[in-house]
């Protein structure tokens, strides 16, 4: 008997697994321009919650659902839209992205307090004993409910957001929020029902998934993840569309377990969500996206070249002895921060100067670190040079079919980049053990491999990174990338090449990160492929946005903070307990301190020289010719 | 991991990270080769179909009198039974509430501070094991299980006048962490027993060769340290004992069987191992799939196994996933033999599976624990017991079965090597110490040979529960062979 039809069937089922998924996060979007990677935490902690009410108390199933999807979940999305979202107006996409990706690990870490993850549960589905038989193959109620639910809500939000007031304000507010209150329509509060929404959403997407996978909270929580691809098809507005996106998802996973078999077959079918983001990001048409804000609204004074090499020199000194001050169990982490702050200087460039948002800087890192290990394990220069021209090379590789994105729709195809990386080459290239061995370089003869030597040498190579960036931002090209950072349209309208330009900060953002592994790797001596998995990429945003996205001493900074935080838990190890909670609260803070700890000290320092007042601040884009400067609120919102 | 606190935060966020440690919560896993060690076998050619199995027993009560490590009160005490043979009691030294215990301290001569860790009155261990990270408390029964037997034998004295510390380290899921804290507790703690963590191979590059490492290998490279002792060693390659049951008591199946598994580095000798152990059977391996890390849609291999007639299916995967298959072939009233490796010996699956994994079959490399019925076993009883009292809220699972068998074999050596402990004492004491199966809680394992053991508990969900079946009371059935790949 043929299994086509079968196949089908099921294919259509979780693609409606997928749309569901992508619902909450497609509605937050639509409806108040912030991509929520806390989805599907939400919807994990709607399931949770709905678990706890049903199960562990014994309410009836439809008084949790009430109370989950009509009051609790409502009220979370509110809470969030009013103390998070809200002052997240007008901020840059990094901001935007670091605060969800703050709220998400938040939400993991108090699921983590509330519900001991090494216990048991499950979540029965509803009408545990109906199933249809349809040709070839049965299907549970629970999964024709959720092909109901997917359905029903892609057509009645449909009509909601394109027949009521109430939906052509929601989405009103992603357009212009000022001529939405004009109009006579409270943006805050329409935004502030929008989020309700989508938690609600979400938390009914996984109490109806949670029955069929695991009621495990990391696997919730991820499972949103395969659903971007679905939610990009429908540009990020469209749940018809989402639904079409979903169903194309899984029919082809579907088919492919049906009929490919093999080691190729099984080793790309797990990337196959992230090769359809990739295609949908690529090849469909970019609907209206917000772009061209520059990730931080305060810009540093740009610094003279005999200044930063002064500055370069005294922070060598000074990390040389700070490496013999202290203890021995704390400089491990002392050189990490350096290396870690010398990969961040690739963001820096990437991110803070050309405004691009890559969510694939680890997948550079490791790939940097596998080469080395594969051509200098002996740790010569030539090797890591070689590593970190062919690091240049992937990234320009990865830049050429994303030229012509930007925003979000960019950082999505780097995600979807990294994730591939993930899936087919750190799993399988790494070999045996799955493990780099780092080894440290040798400059000339000289070996670094003391402890000291190296954390001399790490602050010098910082040092030497920080300065070329520097000397970058005073440079023709660094007034290209923050031309390009502030306004794209301006740029390509007096002819400066965009695409060069993005290719060429690509591919050297991605050579500073390989060459960053390589010390990284060094440092640590060595390195795992679960190191350079695509979330960690999100991680390094997050730690530059904390400490200042636009400056090297904002890289510095925050990896510092975030290194010798484990020398402060050695101390204290009950934070081991809550310490995604407090880097979760860490990232959310973000929101209220775009410009990282950098920026609020300098421009704590300007107020006590009274010059803040007077002075409008500098502006990354007066590059662009002819501009005058614009006060910094306005110009974030330009 | 590569950014120090992501192992606490980005990690849990990736993906296949997450699943590889999915994959080794609860007791026995895919990407942890010890739920291969179920079926491993040293030697030995493949038994006929349809022989009888031969059982092991272990010893039925507690021993009353040490013997000296090494010495094998069983037929197979310096050699790995042969095909089908019987293994016989244990041949490790016993560790039972008579054995003395206080010995060196009531006669004054331990010897004091005789290596690192070691002073008159205490011996300091280190202990390596994923605690926080993706998974929180993912391995902290392997802690647990040492601290519990500690307790145990701190209650009776402590080893020549000595009490027994654990110096606990977590790895936070982090290569880069396990080998830091390896080296460094190398420096301070006279041994480490227990570890456990799917970086060990990490901490193997720096683990000096005269540190006894007892710990439960998870890596090629960890197992491959001369101061390793596993106390279930693991080799690539999988026993053929459990297929030779299927293949026995349920004619015809074998012609049609399906391998469904996830796939990691560490995994890759396990998995080729048992498609080995069943094609020496002639078992017809009609579908395999190496499933994704987030793979929730088992309906379709359902279906291609259906259309394929599939009648013989072993599962190499997370608890969660296997789940999920029983739960996606009882839908589709798919019924073939269903097997897993110890990693189905889990309460995630009889909570989320339901009725659907009803008749499922788990091939286990220790004792059943979970039921208050198998305390019939005193070993199971003691494990039982002191876990409780020394870690409560720690439930009970596989990796703290070694945690507790590791620190037992470690307890025998450092008695064997007499009341001046030293580092190159327990080495050599460990070295004969030919076989070792905790008094029955473990199937018999080689330490020393470092060979696997064939043995195993058959066990089966009945009506929502773990039971034994075809397999004595107590006892194990080692009726297979070795197949490496």
């Amino acid at each position: 008997m043929s299994i086509v039809l079968p196949l089908t069937i099921v294919g259509v089922v979780y693609g409606c697994v997928y749309a569901v998924t992508a619902t909450g996060l497609v509605v937050t979007y639509a409806t108040s321009g912030v991509f929520n990677f806390a989805s599907g935490a939400l919807g994990m902690m709607g399931a949770f919650t709905y678990w706890q009410l049903t199960v562990a108390w014994g309410l009836p199933q439809l008084a949790g659902l009430a109370i989950v999807l009509l009051v609790l979940a409502p009220l979370a999305g509110a809470l969030i839209e009013r103390v998070l979202i809200r002052r997240l107006d007008g901020s840059s996409l990094g901001v935007t992205l670091v605060v969800t990706v703050g709220l998400l690990l938040a939400l993991i870490g108090v699921a983590n307090l509330i519900w001991d993850p090494s216990k048991p549960r499950a979540l029965p589905q509803f009408l545990p004993n109906d199933s249809v038989a349809l040709p070839g193959v049965n299907i549970s109620a629970q999964q024709l409910i959720i092909v109901g639910v997917s359905l029903s809500i892609a057509v009645v939000l449909r009509v909601f957001f394109t027949r009521t007031r109430v939906g052509a304000a929601m989405r009103g507010v992603v357009d212009d929020r000022r001529l939405l209150a004009l109009a006579g329509v409270s943006p805050g509060r329409a935004s502030q029902i929008a989020w309700a929404m989508g938690a609600s959403l979400a938390a009914l997407a996984g109490i109806l998934l949670a029955p069929l996978v695991t009621l495990n909270i990391l696997p919730l929580t991820l499972l949103v993840i395969d659903g971007y691809a679905a939610a990009v098809v429908g540009r990020l507005r469209s749940l018809p569309l989402t639904v079409v996106g979903g169903l194309a998802l899984g029919l082809a996973e579907s088919y492919s377990t049906g009929y490919l078999s093999g080691d190729l077959p099984d080793m790309l079918r797990p990337a196959l969500p992230m090769f359809l983001l990739f295609l949908a990001v690529v090849f469909l048409r970019q609907d209206r996206l917000r772009a061209g804000r520059s990730l931080s609204g305060w810009a540093p004074r740009t610094v003279s070249r005999r200044r930063s090499l002064v500055a370069g020199a005294v922070f060598v000194i000074a990390a040389t002895g700070a490496s013999w001050v202290l203890p021995g169990s704390a400089l491990p982490h002392f050189g990490q921060a350096l290396a870690l702050g010398f990969i961040l200087l690739s963001l820096v460039l990437l991110t803070g100067y050309g405004g691009q948002v890559s969510l694939c800087q680890m997948t550079f890192v490791g790939f940097g670190a596998y080469l080395m290990g594969r051509i200098a394990p002996g740790g010569s220069v030539l090797g890591a040079l070689v590593a970190t021209a062919c690091c240049a090379v992937l990234g320009a590789l990865v830049a050429i079919p994303v030229l012509r994105l930007r925003g979000l729709y960019l950082a999505l195809a780097t995600l979807a980049f990294a994730s591939g990386m993930d899936s087919i080459f750190f799993i399988h290239a790494l070999g045996d053990g799955g493990i780099i061995k780092g080894a440290r370089l040798r400059v000339g003869g000289l070996s670094f491999e003391g402890s000291h030597a190296y954390t001399s040498l790490l602050a010098a190579a910082f040092a030497a990174g920080a300065v070329v960036l520097l000397w970058v931002r005073r440079s023709r090209f660094g007034r290209r990338l923050a031309a390009m950072n502030d306004s794209p349209a301006a740029c390509a309208t007096l002819g400066v090449s965009i695409n060069g330009t993005k290719l060429a900060v690509f591919s050297a953002s991605a050579a500073l990160a390989g060459f960053g592994g390589i010390l990284y790797v060094g440092q640590t001596t060595i390195a795992s492929a679960n190191d350079f998995q695509m979330l960690n990429s999100l991680v390094l945003l997050l730690i530059l946005t904390l400490g200042g996205a636009a400056t090297v001493s904002g890289a510095f900074i925050g990896a510092l903070v975030y290194a010798m935080f484990p020398v402060i838990q050695q101390h204290v190890p009950s934070l081991g307990q809550v310490s995604l909670l407090l880097t979760g609260l860490a990232a959310i803070s973000v929101g209220q301190n775009p410009d990282g700890i950098v920026g609020q000290v300098a421009k704590r320092i300007e107020s006590w020289r009274g010059s803040a007042a007077s002075r409008p601040a500098r502006v990354a884009g007066t590059a662009v010719a002819g501009s005058p400067p614009v006060p910094e609120r306005d110009r974030v919102l330009a | 991991m590569l950014l120090p606190a992501c192992g606490n935060m980005a990690s849990p966020a990736l993906r296949s990270a997450a699943e590889r440690a999915a994959l080794s919560q609860g007791s026995g896993t895919a990407s942890n080769p010890t739920a291969g060690a179920a079926l491993g076998s040293p030697s030995g050619a493949a038994l006929p179909p349809g022989s009888a199995p031969t059982v092991t027993l272990p010893q039925a009560s507690l021993p009353t009198q040490p013997l000296s490590v090494g010495q094998d009160t069983g037929s197979g005490s310096s050699a790995p039974p042969g095909p089908g043979g019987a293994t016989g009691p244990s041949g490790r030294v016993p560790t039972g509430p008579a054995a003395p215990t206080g010995a060196a301290s009531k006669t004054g001569g331990n010897g004091g501070a005789t290596d690192v860790g070691v002073t008159a009155t205490t011996i300091t261990v280190g202990n390596v094991a994923t605690i926080s990270g993706p998974v929180p408390g993912l391995f902290r029964g392997a802690s647990a299980g040492v601290q519990a037997y500690f307790a145990y034998i701190n209650s009776q004295g402590g080893v020549n006048g000595r009490q027994l510390k654990v110096d606990a380290h977590d790895d936070g899921f982090q290569c880069a962490q396990n080998q830091a804290q390896t080296a460094d507790a190398a420096k301070t703690d006279f041994a480490f027993v227990g570890s456990f963590s799917l970086f060990d191979n990490c901490g193997a590059t720096a683990l000096p060769a005269d540190v006894p490492d007892l710990s439960e290998a998870v890596s090629s490279q960890r197992a491959a340290l001369k101061s390793n002792y596993s106390v279930q060693p693991q080799k690539p390659g999988a026993a053929t004992g459990p297929f030779l049951y299927y293949k026995s008591t349920f004619a015809d199946s074998y012609q049609a069987a399906a391998l469904l598994y996830y796939s990691t580095p560490a995994t890759t000798g396990v998995i080729a191992g048992v498609k080995a152990a069943m094609q020496s059977l002639g078992y017809q391996i009609k579908y395999e799939r190496s499933v994704g890390a987030t793979d929730s849609n088992f309906t379709s291999d359902v279906l291609r196994m259906r259309s394929d007639g599939v009648k013989f299916v072993e599962l190499l995967f997370s608890p969660g996933m296997i789940a999920e298959f029983m739960q996606a072939a009882g839908q589709q009233n798919f019924a073939p033999v269903v097997s897993t490796l110890g990693q189905g010996y889990d309460l995630a699956v009889l909570k989320q599976g339901g009725s659907a994994v009803n008749g499922m079959y788990t091939a286990m490399p220790t004792a059943p624990f979970f039921n208050a019925s198998e305390a019939s076993i005193p070993a199971v009883a003691l494990y039982q017991t002191w876990m409780q009292r020394a870690a409560a809220g720690v439930p009970l699972d596989l990796f703290s079965v070694y945690g507790w068998t590791e620190a037992q074999l470690f307890v025998d050596a450092l008695r064997a090597s007499g009341p001046k402990a030293t580092r190159a004492g327990v080495l050599q004491a460990l070295s004969a110490v030919k076989s070792f199966n905790g008094d029955g809680l473990i199937a018999t394992g080689y330490p020393a040979t470092r060979q696997p053991t064939i043995c195993y508990v058959l066990v089966k969900v009945v009506n929502g529960q773990f039971q034994r079946t075809d397999t004595p009371a107590g006892g194990y059935r080692c009726d297979g062979t070795w197949q490496t790949p």
